[in-house]
């Protein structure tokens, strides 16, 4: 039996929000019940239950979507597949199979306890696997193994006919081929509802890994010191990062406001074999950044040694770990605010025109600029090999970095003004003579590849191209829009941003 | 001027009476304005509101841009107001008792989401007949809107959503403002296998004068649904199969509200439908077929009466339309009395005892009791396109 949460239930107000406390809008917008499901039957009972009832059902995993997909379902049932969460390998076909409701950091130690492997995803340890693997799933080993879908071998949905009718699908690269293609990279898009994830094979887990975080002094940096900085790291991948032997070294530049000193850049790093017995890519990465004065700090073995060092050429075999504790480790992503995030793909280093715009927005006192960091992201890597395009439903597959922004707040009567300044920040970013001139405001041309589905941005929507900005301008979104009007075509699987029907 | 003459008032603002010029345009008025007199001696008894002023809008959309031409009626004059623009007009409706017209538009994206809006207007007196009070929004996917209604009691609005596959509802205030939340049903699923032609479409709405319960037309699923709204949702009382499709035209109530006549989609005829309470359950309504009529021409515009159990009707008959008054019979529709005019008719409303007819170009005016022309005026507005025409009193709240 599955658990039937109404809005009188005592846990309702509990289970209907997710992370992003700005969802549900108000109450009037939320789904009127939630159905907690633990087996795949009991979704499908939920599901067509809601389509007799004709209500609008909404999927949440681990509750980690970035925009009001969700928990804005006026009316509707939320069906909550936190439950359905079970890992592991299958000794009879020697498959792995994730469910949607496991955790990244459930996954990851399962993988690793049973079979010694890893999904290369991200490092939220509480991030549901439905939503993440479904929309790409990246993390700190995507430079070193690809993105997650790109592993997937097989998925389990419900799909809904034109009759209502729930069928379940076992699909792959010959049974619903489309479909297949679909769920590996637009699988939140609104086909249906996976219930598992199947992968042949996992890449091995690193043995041990290097953690390293460098702080830079901000207050101190000029404007033209904060140029350099990020032209150089942007330098790195976009040459010496491109070459294999450095896809085990990834990174994130993390930029905030100027008066609150966040300022810094995390790194972890293991060679191709999965250990660290050799360091020179590491210290020649750190080298680079020297003339920037960054203090750095290391994360030990133990998870608590920490130590800090302001000299110049850390000895970085001090912050070796094991690699299980490096991907467990990181609990963050669990606490609730209110939250907005953007995205870009860049296919090339900075130009200055852009560095200058986020020093200018960082060293001010916006309010957003005071509650929001901007994280450059190492990319590409394996994640450009060749033909994984159109295998899957990724297509930015030539980029070397990838920007999040993350904004942070908790007063509701602030939203406003945070989703303002954030969208005008990120405007005038992608606004100049560096973009398209039929494209300003957005990441789109030869230097860039759009945004990233599973940081959805209903900013974009006000562009008519948003599907391009997504899905590429190589036919991935018509192809999507077939394979809905074939899997879904009473679009039931729908949210702001879901493959519109043709 | 035609068969209207056009004087200016103090205020400047058009009057348009049809009696004070001779009509020439067509033949069969060339009595109207003898009719006329007699006429409004005549139905001051058995109407005696029938200088009651109110509102009459006329719709027209030709290139997905729309107009309501909105005039002022009391007795045989008609006042033209205003003219106001709406983009991608689908439809509109009028509240039972406040002076507020509700616009559906028929777009796929509203606001970069997929999804129609409702626009309701406070209607006044003035060269700006309708003032944009509020647009909201219809549920996410809910798009491709064609028709709304508004309940008796005024408490809910209704909104098909064609494309959208789905039923929007919304409950009103005390002032007619829809509340900001769409009540959405999908209707995924809904057709039977073994009637599948093609995926459901919900397509005309129309509320019964009874209760809070309306009947939606589907022609793509070729049904007709009972509706109830609530604010937790929107039931299904009751479905029913049409035998011949069910036409675009809306269909209609008779006053009672125990009889829907609606225009069928693959004959030329018109089905009566009957609603009773469901034998399985006591709150229940039941809706189904009673009888068809085939008519020689497709029906074009239909039309209860106010005061009886009967309807009108148009179609097309030669180079004009043939006009019919229908009364039911037993479980049967039979007409009663007919007359052919020569424009080509394509809407109705009525008003204070009265029909007002909507041809291309013009509007006509016509007794009920015996379906004669009262009068005429051409309309100077551009009819192209035109919709249909919907009265509005406004004796009880002038603003």
């Amino acid at each position: 039996m599955d658990t039937l949460v109404d809005r009188k239930d005592p846990r309702y107000e509990a289970l209907v929000q997710g992370h992003n406390l700005r969802f549900p809008e108000s109450a009037a917008v939320a789904p009127a019940r939630i159905v907690i499901c633990a087996t795949s039957a009991q979704v499908k009972q939920a599901l067509q239950d809601a389509i007799h009832d004709g209500i609008r059902p909404t999927v949440r995993s681990g509750g980690h979507c970035y925009e009001n997909f969700t928990a804005n379902n006026p009316g509707g049932v939320l069906l909550d597949l936190s439950l359905l969460n079970a890992e592991g390998r299958d000794p009879a076909t020697g498959e792995y199979c994730v469910r949607p409701g496991a955790a990244l950091g459930d996954i990851y130690q399962a993988l690793y306890k049973q079979s010694g492997v890893t999904l290369p995803g991200g490092t939220c340890y509480s991030v549901g696997a439905g939503g993440h693997i479904s929309g790409g799933g990246y993390g700190v080993l995507s430079r070193l193994y690809g993105l997650t879908s790109d592993w997937v071998s097989a998925v389990d949905i419900l799909t809904v006919d034109s009759l209502g009718r729930v069928t379940e699908r076992h699909i792959d690269t010959k049974n619903d081929p489309d479909l297949f293609r679909a769920c590996r990279g637009a699988g939140a898009a609104g086909f249906g509802v996976i219930t598992a994830f199947y992968f042949q094979q996992l890449p091995l887990a690193p043995r041990e890994v290097i953690q390293v975080d460098l702080h830079f002094p901000w207050e101190s940096t000029s404007e033209e010191q904060f140029v350099s900085l990020l032209m150089t790291y942007g330098d790195y991948w976009a040459t010496r990062g491109s070459e294999p032997d450095t896809w085990g070294l990834f990174a994130i530049l993390d930029i905030g406001a100027r008066s609150n000193g966040r300022l810094g850049m995390y790194i972890q790093f293991c060679q191709p074999d999965g250990t660290v017995r050799d360091v020179s890519i590491l210290r020649e990465f750190l080298a680079r950044f020297d003339k920037f004065r960054p203090s750095s700090r290391l994360r030990g073995m133990d998870g608590r040694s920490a130590v800090k060092q302001t000299a110049q050429h850390p000895r970085v075999e001090l912050g070796r770990m094991c690699w299980l504790a490096a991907a467990t480790g990181d609990r963050s992503g669990s606490t609730q605010e209110r939250a907005k995030y953007k995205s870009a793909y860049m296919k090339r280093n900075f130009v200055p025109a852009e560095t200058q715009t986020i020093y200018r927005f960082y060293s001010g006192n916006s309010i957003a600029s005071l509650s929001s960091v901007v994280a450059v992201d190492s990319y590409g890597g394996a994640v450009n090999r060749r033909g994984l395009a159109e295998g899957t439903a990724i297509a930015q597959r030539a980029s070397i970095m990838k920007l999040q922004w993350q904004c942070y707040w908790t007063d509701p009567a602030m939203d406003a003004q945070h989703l303002r300044e954030l969208d005008a920040f990120y405007t005038e970013l992608y606004s100049g003579t560096h973009v398209d001139a039929d494209h300003q405001g957005t990441p789109w041309g030869d230097a860039y590849e759009g945004c990233y589905m599973n940081y959805p941005d209903a900013d974009m929507l006000r562009y008519a191209y948003w599907p391009e900005l997504y899905y590429g301008q190589s036919g991935l979104y018509p192809f999507l829009q077939k394979v809905k009007r074939t899997y879904d075509p009473n679009n039931v699987f729908h949210h702001a941003m879901s493959i519109r029907p043709l | 001027m035609g068969a209207a003459s056009m004087t200016a008032e103090p205020q400047g603002r058009a009057v348009l009476s049809s009696l004070s010029a001779p009509v020439s345009r067509r033949a069969f008025l060339a009595g109207a304005a003898a009719v006329a007199v007699s006429g409004q001696i005549l139905s001051r008894t058995a109407y005696p509101e029938l200088y009651a002023p109110a509102f009459l809008h006329l719709a027209a959309c030709a290139a997905a841009k729309g107009h309501v031409h909105t005039y002022a009626i009391a007795g045989d004059r008609c006042e033209f107001f205003g003219s106001t623009s709406v983009d991608s007009f689908a439809a509109y409706a009028t509240h039972p008792t406040l002076p507020v017209l509700y616009v559906a538009r028929d777009c796929s994206q509203w606001e970069h989401l997929p999804r129609g809006v409702i626009e309701t207007y406070q209607v006044e007196r003035s060269a700006h007949p309708l003032r944009l009070v509020m647009q909201t929004p219809m549920a996410l996917s809910a798009t491709g809107p064609r028709a709304l209604a508004v309940s008796s009691c005024g408490r809910y609005l209704l909104v098909s959503a064609s494309t959208g596959r789905a039923w929007n509802a919304f409950v009103l205030d005390i002032v007619g403002i829809p509340a900001s939340v769409a009540i959405a049903r999908k209707e995924t699923g809904t057709v039977l296998e073994s009637q599948t032609i093609s995926l459901p479409a919900p397509h005309a709405v129309a509320f019964s004068p009874s209760g809070p319960y309306a009947v939606g037309t589907d022609p793509s699923s070729e049904r007709m649904t009972l509706l109830q709204p609530s604010p937790d949702g929107i039931t299904i009382l009751s479905r029913c199969h049409t035998p011949f499709g069910v036409a675009e035209l809306f269909p209609v109530w008779t006053r009672d509200g125990r009889y829907l006549v609606a225009a069928d989609a693959r004959a030329a005829s018109l089905s009566l439908y009957a609603i009773r309470s469901a034998l399985r359950d006591r709150d229940g309504l039941d809706i189904y077929v009673l009888s068809t009529v085939h008519t020689e021409t497709p029906i074009k515009a239909l039309l209860a009466h106010a005061t009886e159990a009967s309807v009108f009707t148009s179609r097309r008959e030669r180079e004009g339309s043939r006009l019919e008054f229908w009364r039911i019979r037993g479980d049967q529709l039979a007409v009663e009395r007919d007359t052919w005019i020569p424009d080509n008719v394509l809407a109705f409303a009525h008003h204070a005892g009265a029909l007002w007819l909507a041809s291309e170009d013009r509007l006509i005016r016509m007794r009920y009791q015996d379906l004669r022309a009262i009068s005429a005026m051409n309309v100077a507005q551009s009819l192209q396109g035109m919709r249909a025409i919907v009265t509005q009193s406004y004796e009880s709240n002038l603003i």
